[in-house]
């Protein structure tokens, strides 16, 4: 990962700066994972953590096309660079978050006993489905990549 | 003072992160194999020491609500990167939007109508609906639409295993070559498991990965609690 490598404070002013940033960028998250709960509160049938994410990325996507058009987007860009550090460490450590949940599967012993054929082949074959329409869809639907469009990393 | 102690609280919280390194440590040593997954590892872990201390799930569940109170911000954390990609593929977003949805509803449709047919009960077929998607997403929408949790968490780590093993060589007898198409469909069927074993391949497999799972999120969130109604 390339965010690893990135020079990280020196000094321990640095460090205490970096500290309070991470926070700051948890705050975020925080909060748009109240608003979620808040709007699934509303009657929304959408999980509140789905809603939060759908409305960080939304804002993220506005804040990005106005600091193409105008310079008066600040804060924006600095919530942006707050938040980004600690949701890249969650991302990376999202699977130990949901090892609680997962062991909730542990009172299921007897459905995936008496169901693990039906549960298997459910697995592969919903997949494999899934793999292929969306695959080959995608595939008959672009156009082909323009060779010297594709200057970009 | 009454009831477990802190100290006791604090035990179980240790040893979920401990059975997690455990978890990544065995993944590294299996050369990142998809399979040895660390989260399933480290579940498999947790669920022998709780039954070797007869210690009960509910139990172990409430001494560890801190690290699922903060599953809910990190969930919303993966916003991130699908903004952050999005803003790359503005040009091919309609394809995008419509290869998505068909893979997010076949993929659905296929695994609960599989598990009916094959004798599964209504609870499972449940479970299965979001199994598509990344397990964060698919606990929350589990938790929407009535099912168990941990089933719909670990069928969704079980997909993402199997999609992992089969997007390559599936999409190569089909003649799929387009990396964008190879991402997206890794990211949509076989979430965050599937994608890391693409992403490494080409930039653009990696964004479209990152696309897919984000927005089949969004897809069977929206949807799951349709089609349970029906079943």
């Amino acid at each position: 990962m390339s965010d690893e490598n990135r020079p990280q404070g020196r000094g321990p002013v640095q460090a205490v700066f970096a500290l309070a940033s991470a926070a700051l960028g948890l705050a975020v998250l925080c909060v748009f994972a109240w608003l979620g709960g808040l709007i699934h509160g509303l009657g929304v049938a959408l999980p509140a953590p789905v809603i939060g994410l759908a409305l960080l990325a939304t804002t993220l996507s506005l804040s990005e096309l106005k600091a193409a058009s105008a310079s008066r987007v600040r804060p924006l860009a600095m919530l942006r660079r707050a938040m980004t550090p600690v949701s890249r460490t969650l991302i990376r450590h999202l699977g130990l978050l949901f090892v609680p949940a997962g062991v909730g599967v542990m009172t299921q012993w007897a459905t995936l006993r008496s169901a693990w054929p039906a549960i298997l082949t459910g697995l592969i074959g919903s997949t494999l489905v899934g793999l292929a329409a969306t695959g080959w869809l995608m595939q008959a639907l672009s156009q082909p990549r323009r060779p010297h469009g594709s200057g970009k990393p | 003072m009454s009831g477990p102690s802190l100290a006791e609280a604090a035990l179980w919280m240790a040893v979920t992160v401990a059975a997690y390194a455990c978890g990544l440590a065995v993944n590294r040593l299996a050369r990142r194999a998809p399979v040895a997954s660390p989260v399933l590892i480290a579940i498999v872990i947790v669920i022998l020491l709780l039954d070797l201390t007869h210690t009960s799930y509910a139990r172990y569940f409430r001494d560890t609500a801190g690290l699922t109170l903060l599953l809910g911000p990190a969930t919303v954390a993966l916003g991130l990167p699908l903004a952050e990609n999005l803003a790359h593929v503005r040009r091919s977003l309609l394809g995008v939007l419509v290869a998505v949805a068909a893979g997010s509803v076949l993929s659905m449709i296929t695994g609960v109508a599989l598990v009916r047919a094959l004798g599964g009960g209504r609870s499972l077929a449940l479970a299965m609906a979001p199994k598509a998607v990344t397990t964060p997403i698919a606990v929350a929408i589990a938790h929407q639409i009535g099912a168990q949790p941990g089933l719909s968490a670990v069928l969704a780590i079980l997909g993402g295993v199997v999609g992992a093993i089969c997007v390559q060589g599936l999409l190569a007898v089909m003649a799929v070559k387009d990396w964008r198409a190879v991402g997206l469909a890794a990211g949509t069927a076989g979430s965050g498991i599937a994608a890391s074993q693409v992403a490494p391949l080409h930039g653009a497999a990696a964004a479209f990965a990152a696309i897919g799972i984000g927005l089949n999120g969004l897809t069977t969130a929206l949807l799951a609690p349709l089609l349970a109604r029906w079943f």
